[in-house]
């Protein structure tokens, strides 16, 4: 556990007059998976976002490694090694399961029109995405699809592939939004395999999903959120057994696991 | 299939390039430069297209290269090499610096500001007299030379001309194919997806903006110093307007749609000179077939089905 690994200070974000995250100071462990959790509305996918850098703090200080983030753009935050995998799946038309790889592993290169100037860097970068590529498609279990066109894949494979093209991009964090929704057993099966080999291969993840076995089966630290607000963390084990945790999911609350 | 049409299209347009040469007709030139100008100006609309965002300010900037390039030689007196170079460069660096701030902006606002824009620079051409001549325009800018010598021959411009488009379409092959072509593929298709992989989604599109305007203001230097003179109509938005039509009728999804919408539309008006206040209302009417009952243009037609 090396601190401030992503470090959150005070951390809030209004959307006109509703608080969707109010004053969160987080720190998430380098290595883990880290899962976020709580009730609709607890502001879960809000911090994913900011933290991602698709919306910005009203306040507060998001810092990834020492530096601060929470003014960068999506993309300046993705190329510092953040990369996310989205609640829907994101597909384009036309290419196959390798060329999405392929795809994601030469963007990592060249972000920034710049980078297409340094043709060397490039010719290397592609030599390697080459085996990037295959390496992400023996990891996903996609390989016998490499030649599918990915929009005809099920849904819950082109959600396995999106995972495989953030993992082609080499994050160190990746934000995992609900891998699990609208994935049936088997493919929920999967899908926790194949996040459990991303962390193996020494990838920090966080997870924000609904399907709470899932979450302490993966995951070593647990963040509870409630009306925007940081409620517990802890192991699987202490969040479990604490009555706060109880009282949201079982009291109340009536969209529990 | 598509490599023996590519052949097949590749003669014609090799044939039909070389026709005003065999004919030799004076007539036949004028029009086969106009068309080149017109043709080039529609691949620069075409990359703009190819990122989906409308640019309506095209026309503006081949008016920012005519005017660039008219004052440097006539007024100044460069070379016309330096006046080319000069009217490539201006309008590239206020696309890239105004598109900065509006690239931000999609879908039907791009449309609007870049509409707004292109008549602003209108508006600046008929405004401000000295030194762009208001209404009037300018007159007696230089031909076109090369390496100190002035073009005379109208067959030595029409060549000119077709090296022109010629540069200009391998300037946007460039663009749209290798790693930068499925970076902007991917833009037009799935913008977020490749912000969330780290592209620079907006420094891509000002890339794209300012060499959309730099194939425009090459355009507009053509244009004034072939016709020797320029007025601001020339520049309007109903000009920009064009450049879309050709790319729907000849295909927005190909390169060389916007080359196969000028080698049809140009020459109309100049066939049938009374019927040249129609042409809004023709194209208007063209654009509405067309993308009713041929949504992939000419070139689609040839190609096939398969996108």
């Amino acid at each position: 556990m090396t601190a401030s690994f992503l470090e959150l200070q005070n951390v809030s974000k209004r959307f006109g007059g509703i608080r969707a995250v109010h004053d969160v100071s987080l720190t998430i462990p380098k290595g883990e998976i880290t899962s976020l959790i709580g009730p609709n509305g607890a502001g879960k996918t809000t911090l994913f976002n900011l933290i991602a850098g698709q919306i910005r703090p009203s306040a507060g200080t998001i810092r990834f490694e020492g530096d601060r983030i929470d003014r960068r753009s999506l993309d300046a935050i993705a190329r510092r090694g953040i990369m996310r995998s989205f609640q829907n799946t994101m597909i384009l038309p036309g290419l196959t399961v390798q060329e999405h790889i392929e795809t994601a592993a030469l963007l990592a290169t060249i972000g920034r029109p710049i980078d297409l100037l340094w043709r060397r860097n490039i010719t290397r970068a592609k030599l390697a995405a080459v085996d990037t590529t295959e390496t992400v498609l023996d990891f996903t279990g996609l390989a016998s699809q490499r030649g599918t066109v990915a929009e005809t894949l099920s849904y819950g494979l082109q959600k396995i592939l999106g995972i495989g093209m953030a993992m082609a991009a080499k994050p160190r964090l990746l934000l995992s939004d609900e891998p699990a929704a609208g994935l049936n057993g088997a493919e929920t099966e999967r899908m926790e395999e194949l996040l459990r080999a991303v962390h193996a291969s020494g990838v920090s993840i966080i997870l924000v999903e609904h399907d709470l076995r899932l979450v302490m089966r993966l995951s070593r630290h647990v963040v509870v959120l409630g009306q925007g607000e940081l409620l517990l963390e802890g192991t699987p084990d202490q969040v479990r057994h604490d009555p706060r945790f109880i009282d949201i999911y079982l009291g109340g609350e009536a969209d529990a696991a | 299939m598509s490599e023996r049409w590519s052949v097949i299209g590749a003669v014609g347009l090799v044939a039909t390039a070389a026709l005003p040469l065999l004919l030799k007709d004076a007539f036949l030139y004028h029009l086969g430069i106009l068309i080149c100008i017109q043709a080039i100006l529609g691949v620069s609309l075409h990359l703009m297209l190819r990122i989906r965002q409308l640019s309506l300010a095209q026309a503006g900037f081949m008016g920012i290269g005519a005017y660039t390039s008219a004052l440097l030689s006539r007024d100044l007196g460069f070379a016309f090499p330096v006046a080319l170079l000069a009217a490539i460069i201006v309008p590239a660096v206020i696309a890239g610096l105004v598109g900065s701030i509006i690239l931000r902006i999609k879908g039907v606002y791009f449309v609007l500001l870049t509409f707004a824009l292109g008549e602003s620079i209108r508006l600046v051409f008929v405004e401000w007299i000295v030194p762009f001549g208001g209404n009037n325009g300018l007159t007696s800018i230089p031909g076109i030379a090369v390496f100190g010598l002035a073009l005379k021959a109208r067959s030595a411009v029409y060549i000119a001309a077709l090296v022109a488009l010629g540069g200009s379409l391998l300037a946007a092959y460039l663009l749209l194919s290798r790693d930068q072509g499925r970076v902007l593929s991917g833009i037009a298709h799935n913008e977020m997806l490749l912000q969330s992989l780290g592209t620079d989604v907006t420094a891509y599109r000002r890339v794209t903006f300012a060499v959309s305007a730099a194939i425009a203001g090459f355009a507009g230097s053509l244009y004034a110093h072939y016709l020797g003179y320029i007025s601001p109509p020339a520049f309007n938005v109903t000009a920009s307007v064009g450049a879309l039509v050709f790319n729907v009728v000849g295909g927005a999804g190909f390169l060389l749609g916007p080359v196969a919408g000028a080698l049809l539309l140009v020459p109309l008006p100049e066939l049938f000179r009374d019927a040249a206040i129609y042409q809004s209302l023709f194209y208007g009417v063209a654009l509405l077939l067309l993308m009713l009952f041929l949504p992939r243009g000419l070139i689609g037609l040839l190609v096939g089905r398969k996108p």
